[in-house]
């Protein structure tokens, strides 16, 4: 009898848990809000907010005991006490006391991926193997698909067994798939080991890890699995009459994708109504029309996530990092609710990260320092997102130190990236974007918080990556602020179309800056290379006419400049034809390394029109043509 | 910021290789010819890592890589490779380099190539 009783609990607490997950997560972000907001609370907010952390700390302690989690029960019953003690005025709130129950706000974060990984609260549980389903997308830039194939199975492989692959593992070593496969793996460890595994292979886009799978049968392939999960799903429904529903990113990419197809098919369409003059099908047109740009507008929303869900997590770190060095910072969040598209704000994390490091160890003085400058002991950083258009800007902005200008440009010089005549002749704006060059760091010692590694220029080149762009701007003693400005979506974008040589080309419009008509007698030849003296810049030039080995003839021409990570520089075509919305198809695969191709788009006559991708077309200017 | 041995045929292509992996804060400890050479400088270096051109006189890095993992079997190994050379690559892997480069070398790919298999 007492196996039947056991399997019944272990029934229900299966049924349950992702409910509880979600909801223990809901107050842990409570709970630990509220502690980071108690430093600077006045006497009234305290008892408000340790009221708060008290009823969230409660709360989980009784999720807990129900799911029989008994190590969360004990650390919550724990934090209770403390909190009793401090709300009755037993103790005061010092910074110390803080740190001591965001510890424990840690441990139970901890508790509850431990919980996620492998259904047990308790670190030192027995450990039990079980199924992963692993979906491997590679980077599209990858040349070798088979290697980065292998090497991921190898190293899976070094962790546990893998019981399936899709498609087979010849086919995988092969490079015969589309960049993306599975991979059912048989593992003591849990999630986090598989991320570190694979956490060593370049060129991995995406990985994403299914729940484990409690009871691996052999047989139970991944296909099995795949039905399993969904009937899985589907009773769930049925029971709790879900009002949401998780839809995997890849699905809604599809639908985006067919959107696409829809929006280009509908201006074919159309075009026919006004080719024969059918007035019908015009009044018709405009309507589908409608309905399409409202699909549009509906799917790209489905994607869009509010920025709270990445920015939450900031406040913590900002609190762990100045407490790790001594400084004193009021961090404050803006426009939280403000949206972006999912994908845009998962690769947007980590440089924003990055600059909050930065902010914190290199922008905010220690109190001394401020003090004597005559400024607050504290220091105030801003993380903010607001809406712009068609774009999302987010700014991290401290009103620290601000940066050294004529120390970035003798760094740059020591380094080698610049000559002293050319840093020199660099305006104070151009100097300051000396700091987004390959390789540049300005902290003189590296800490343990920044100079990981990560520079400026690879927060720009992950921005510029999502058709974005980067402004800094800094004041000395006031501080400095970094803008980045996001497109809502990556899917469809605005472009300008050009014209070389009878064919047409997209240029994403947020790498041009500006278009210059010009003539063969303005292009100056320096140093063997073709130049383009712009007011007072000089500009290298790259004639998008030798793709085509054709010369030009000496009739206007139209320059186009566009911003790449290394500089502007002038990209030299017949005309400039408009600019116009477009949806995004990536290049095929056997077009894959093709340098300077960003993709293609089909416009409303069903003509194709390569997409130029600047970063690498500029490259193979730097190569030689 | 690791210590780098770079082997390769071309003394021009082990002066890209060392520019870019200089500027980004590596150092570059030792360079060789060829697959011998490589050997010999591994073993007196101990180098975190060594970047190894497949296609070389004497003992080609495949030849190099097998030879170094089976003596030092944490050595971390990338291998520099020419385009639509998959079959070689994955050869290379198999004896045990953990990742690769593609010729002509482009600066943020080596970084992130190299930084990834240092983590491992």
């Amino acid at each position: 009898m007492s196996t039947e009783t056991d399997m019944d609990r272990d029934i229900d607490v299966t049924r349950y848990r992702d409910a509880f997950l979600e909801e223990t997560k809901e107050h842990l972000q409570t709970l630990t809000e509220s502690l980071i907001e108690l430093e600077n609370a006045d006497d009234a907010l305290e008892q408000e907010l340790l009221n708060r952390a008290f009823r969230a700390a409660h709360t989980i302690k009784g999720m807990s005991a129900s799911m029989g989690f008994r190590n969360m029960e004990q650390m919550c019953h724990s934090l209770e006490d403390i909190l009793d003690a401090l709300r009755n005025g037993n103790g005061n709130v010092t910074p110390d006391v803080i740190d001591l129950l965001l510890r424990y706000t840690t441990k139970l974060e901890e508790a509850v991926t431990r919980i996620e990984d492998t259904g047990n609260d308790n670190g030192s549980a027995k450990r039990e193997k079980r199924g992963y389903e692993i979906r491997v997308l590679l980077d599209r830039a990858c040349e070798f698909r088979g290697v980065r194939g292998f090497l991921v199975l190898k190293n899976l492989e070094e962790i546990g067994e893998i019981i399936e692959t899709v498609p087979s593992r010849e086919d995988i070593e092969d490079g015969r798939f589309e960049y993306e496969f599975r991979v059912l793996l048989s593992t003591e460890d849990g999630e986090e080991a598989i991320k570190d595994a694979l956490s060593a292979i370049a060129e991995i886009k995406n990985v994403e890890i299914s729940k484990p799978n409690l009871n691996l049968e052999k047989e139970q392939g991944l296909k099995a699995g795949g039905d399993k999960d969904k009937n899985k799903a589907k009773n769930k429904n049925k029971e709790s009459g879900m009002k949401s529903l998780r839809i995997s990113t890849d699905k809604l990419d599809k639908v985006v994708n067919l959107v696409g197809e829809l929006v280009i098919n509908k201006s074919r369409l159309a075009q026919l109504g006004t080719v024969y003059k059918i007035e019908e099908l015009d009044s018709t047109m405009a309507i589908v029309g409608r309905t399409i740009s409202d699909l549009q507008y509906e799917v790209t929303q489905m994607r869009m996530i509010p920025v709270g869900y990445v920015f939450n997590r900031f406040p913590k770190l900002v609190r762990d990092l100045y407490r790790t060095l001594g400084k004193e910072i009021e961090f404050v969040v803006e426009g939280k609710e403000i949206e972006l598209d999912k994908t845009i704000l998962e690769e947007i994390a980590d440089p924003i990260v990055h600059l909050i490091r930065n902010a914190v160890d290199h922008g905010i003085e220690s109190p001394e320092e401020r003090e004597k400058k005559g400024k607050k002991r504290k220091g105030t950083i801003k993380l903010k997102a607001k809406r712009e258009t068609a774009h999302v800007i987010i700014s991290v902005e401290d009103d620290g130190r601000g940066i050294d200008v004529a120390k970035l440009r003798a760094i740059a010089v020591a380094r080698g990236l610049i000559t002293a005549d050319e840093a020199a002749r660099l305006s104070d704006e151009e100097a300051l974007n000396l700091i987004f060059m390959p390789g540049f760091s300005t902290a003189e010692s590296t800490t343990e918080i920044s100079g990981r590694g990560v520079g400026m220029d690879v927060v720009k080149a992950k921005v510029e990556m999502l058709n974005g762009s980067v402004e800094i701007k800094t004041m000395k003693n006031e501080g400095t602020r970094v803008l980045l400005k996001l497109p809502l979506t990556t899917a469809i974008i605005r472009a300008l179309i050009v014209e070389v040589c009878g064919r047409k080309f997209a240029i994403p419009l947020s790498n041009v800056c500006e278009i210059a008509g010009i003539t063969q007698a303005e292009m100056k030849s320096v140093t063997g290379k073709e130049v383009l003296i712009l007011r007072d810049s000089v500009l290298p030039l790259f004639r998008l006419h030798s793709l085509f080995g054709q010369k030009m003839d000496g009739k206007r021409l139209v320059a186009v400049v566009v911003e790449r990570a290394e500089g502007r520089i002038g990209l030299v075509v017949d005309a400039a034809l408009g600019q116009q919305e477009i949806v995004v198809k990536p290049p095929g695969e056997h077009l894959q390394s093709v340098l300077g191709l960003g993709g293609f788009t089909i416009t409303g006559d069903g003509s194709v029109i390569p997409i130029l991708d600047i970063s690498s077309l500029s490259l193979r200017s730097d190569v030689g043509q | 910021m690791a210590k780098i041995l770079v082997v390769d045929d071309a003394a021009f292509m082990r002066l890209m290789l060392k520019n870019i992996l200089e500027s980004n804060g590596h150092e570059v400890v030792g360079e060789a010819a060829d697959g011998v050479q490589s050997l010999a400088k591994y073993e007196q270096l101990k180098p975190d890592l060594v970047t190894m051109d497949i296609v070389m006189p004497q003992l080609d890095g495949i030849e190099a890589t097998r030879e170094i993992i089976h003596n030092y079997p944490d050595a971390k190994i990338i291998m520099c490779t020419a385009v639509g050379q998959q079959a070689k690559v994955l050869e290379a892997m198999k004896a045990g380099a953990k990742g690769y480069i593609i010729k002509p070398f482009q600066a943020p790919k080596v970084v992130e190539e190299i930084n990834k298999v240092l983590k491992a």
